[in-house]
C-alpha cells in the first residue's frame, strides 16, 4: 500500500474539550476512502484537520501530526496556502462564489497561482470535464454558477476544486444537499477520478460509503473503532461497536 | 435497539426452520413408504412436494424484499444471504424425499429382493446431519456446524456398501435388477441429502462467523 497522507496520534482540542482522541490512520494513494460514524464521532473534525482548516478556529488545538508527502503539515514552516492547493475540499452543500460565472468559479484557482490567459481557459474545460460537468455547461460558461441545479453546482465545485491540481481531494458528506440521481453522478465520478486524485470522503450514509469507497474508517465518540477494506468492514466487521452501527442495533 | 427488521429477520430464519421439517418429513417418510412399499403414504409425500417449493418462493421473495428495503449490512447480510443459499439446499432434499417416493411408486406391484436394511439407516444418519445442521442454524452456533462435515463421510462409506451388495443380488439373478436399481436410486438420493445437510453447516459457519469454507472435494 503507497500511503499518501497518514494521521499520527492525532489529537484536536476545541477549548477544553478534545473531539479526537489520538487518530492513527494511514491513507492509500489513488483510493477512495470513507469516514462514517454517528454524528460529533469527530468524521468531519478529521477531516478538517487534514487541510488545517482548525487554523481558523481560535480555540483549537492540535496534538500529534498528520504526514502529507513526508513531511507534518502542521510543522511550522509548512505553507498552508500550498498545502490546501495540494489537499483541496468540497462541502456538504454547493457553495459556488455567489457573483461569479461557471468559467470564473472554476477559473479562480488557476488564476491565483499564476496561469496565463489560455492556459486558464484550457484548465477549466479539463476541469469541468473531469467533473462530467462540461456537457451541462459548456454553453452557458458565463451565466451565475449559482442558477445551476444543487446537483450541477456540487459537481461545478468539484471541478474547482480540481483545477488547482490537487493530490488529496476532502469531500465533507459532499451529496447531503442532493438528490439520489445527482448522488449517483457525483459516487461515479469519485471511481472515475481516483487514477488522479486521493479522495477521503465524510459521509452520514453507509450505503454511499459501502458503494463508493474501497477502505472505511469507522469513527466514534473520538476514537477511531475500525478501519480497513470496504467490503470486509460491511461484510464481516472486526469489532463489536461496528456491527452494532452498521445494522442498526446502535444506541 | 430492536428494529421491526430485525423482527422481521427473525421470522425469516423460523420459516427456514420449518422448510427445513418439511424437507425432513419427506425423506423421513419417503423412505417409510419405500421400505414398506406403501403407495398411498408414497403419494402423500409426493404431495408434500409442492408445499416445499411454495416456502421456497415465498422465503426467497421475502429475503429479497428485506434486502431491497433495508439494504441490510454485516450480520444482517450473512444471515439473509445463508438463507437464500439454504432453502435452495433444503428445497433439494425435499426432491430426494420426493423422487424416493416415485421409486416406491415403480415398484408397484413388485417385492422386495430382501428385507430393505441399509437404506433406513442411511436416512438416520443423513437426517441426524440435516437436524445437526438445522440446530446449529437455530442456534448461531459454528461450532456445531463444524462438526457436521466430517460425519457426512460415514454417510458415502453407507451409499458405497449398499451398492456393492446391489450389484451381487443383481450378478445373482437378472429378475432383481429392477428393485436393485431403485435401491441404488434411493441410497444416491440418502448420500446426497447427507451432502446437502453439510452444505448447510457451511451456510450456517459463514452466517455466524463470515467465514467461507474452502471446497474440500470437488
Amino acid at each position: 500500500m503507497n500511503t499518501i497522507i497518514e494521521s499520527r496520534d492525532l489529537k484536536v482540542r476545541f477549548g477544553s474539550k478534545e473531539v479526537l482522541h489520538g487518530i492513527t490512520l494511514a491513507v492509500p494513494a489513488n483510493e477512495v476512502t470513507a469516514v462514517i460514524g454517528p454524528s460529533g464521532c469527530g468524521k468531519s473534525t478529521f477531516l478538517r484537520a487534514l487541510n488545517l482548516m482548525h487554523d481558523l478556529t481560535p480555540t483549537a488545538r492540535i496534538e500529534g501530526k498528520v504526514v502529507f508527502g513526508g513531511k507534518d503539515i502542521y510543522a511550522p514552516d509548512v505553507d498552508p496556502v500550498d498545502i490546501r492547493r495540494r489537499i483541496g475540499m468540497v462541502f456538504q452543500k454547493p457553495n459556488p462564489f455567489p457573483t461569479m460565472s461557471i468559467f470564473e468559479n472554476v477559473a479562480f484557482g488557476p488564476r491565483l497561482l499564476g496561469l496565463s490567459r489560455s492556459d486558464v481557459r484550457e484548465r477549466v474545460e479539463e476541469s469541468l470535464k473531469r467533473a462530467v460537468i462540461w456537457d451541462e455547461t459548456k454553453d452557458r460558461l458565463k451565466s451565475p454558477a449559482t442558477d445551476l441545479s444543487g446537483g450541477q453546482q456540487q459537481r461545478v465545485c468539484i471541478a474547482r476544486a480540481l483545477a488547482v491540481k490537487p493530490d488529496v481531494l476532502l469531500l465533507d458528506e459532499p451529496t447531503s444537499a442532493l438528490d439520489p440521481i445527482a448522488t449517483a453522478k457525483i459516487e461515479d465520478l469519485l471511481d472515475e477520478l481516483k487514477k488522479d486524485v486521493t479522495m477521503i470522503i465524510v459521509t452520514h450514509n453507509m450505503q454511499q460509503a459501502a458503494r463508493a469507497s474501497d477502505n472505511t474508517a469507522y469513527f466514534l465518540n473520538g476514537d477511531l473503532v475500525e478501519y480497513g477494506p470496504t467490503q470486509k468492514l460491511f461484510e464481516n466487521p472486526k469489532d463489536e461497536r461496528t456491527e452494532a452501527y452498521i445494522t442498526g442495533r446502535f444506541g | 435497539m430492536e428494529r421491526s427488521f430485525h423482527k422481521d429477520i427473525d421470522e425469516l430464519t423460523a420459516r427456514v426452520e420449518q422448510m427445513a421439517q418439511l424437507s425432513r418429513s419427506s425423506v423421513d417418510e419417503g423412505v417409510n413408504a419405500f421400505a414398506a412399499l406403501d403407495l398411498n403414504a408414497a403419494r402423500r409425500v409426493i404431495a408434500r412436494n409442492m408445499e416445499i417449493n411454495r416456502a421456497d418462493v415465498d422465503i426467497e421473495a421475502r429475503a429479497l424484499d428485506l434486502i431491497a428495503l433495508h439494504q441490510p449490512m454485516a450480520k444482517d447480510i450473512r444471515t439473509l444471504g445463508a438463507c437464500l443459499k439454504i432453502i435452495t439446499y433444503l428445497d433439494r432434499i425435499g426432491r430426494y424425499g420426493y423422487d424416493i417416493a416415485k421409486a416406491t411408486l415403480a415398484l408397484e406391484g413388485k417385492a422386495h429382493v430382501k428385507k430393505i436394511v441399509g437404506i433406513p439407516v442411511m436416512r438416520d444418519k443423513a437426517l441426524g446431519l440435516l437436524d445437526e445442521s438445522i440446530a446449529a442454524f437455530r442456534e448461531r452456533d459454528a461450532t456445531k456446524a463444524r462438526l457436521v462435515q466430517p460425519a457426512d463421510d460415514e454417510v458415502d462409506a453407507l451409499y458405497d456398501q449398499v451398492f456393492r451388495e446391489c450389484l451381487t443380488y443383481m450378478i445373482e439373478e437378472p429378475r432383481n435388477i429392477t428393485q436393485c436399481t431403485q435401491y441404488i436410486l434411493v441410497a444416491r438420493h440418502l448420500e446426497r441429502v447427507g451432502d446437502n445437510a453439510g452444505k448447510i453447516a457451511e451456510k450456517t459457519i459463514y452466517m455466524v462467523t463470515g467465514e467461507r469454507r474452502p471446497t474440500t472435494d470437488p
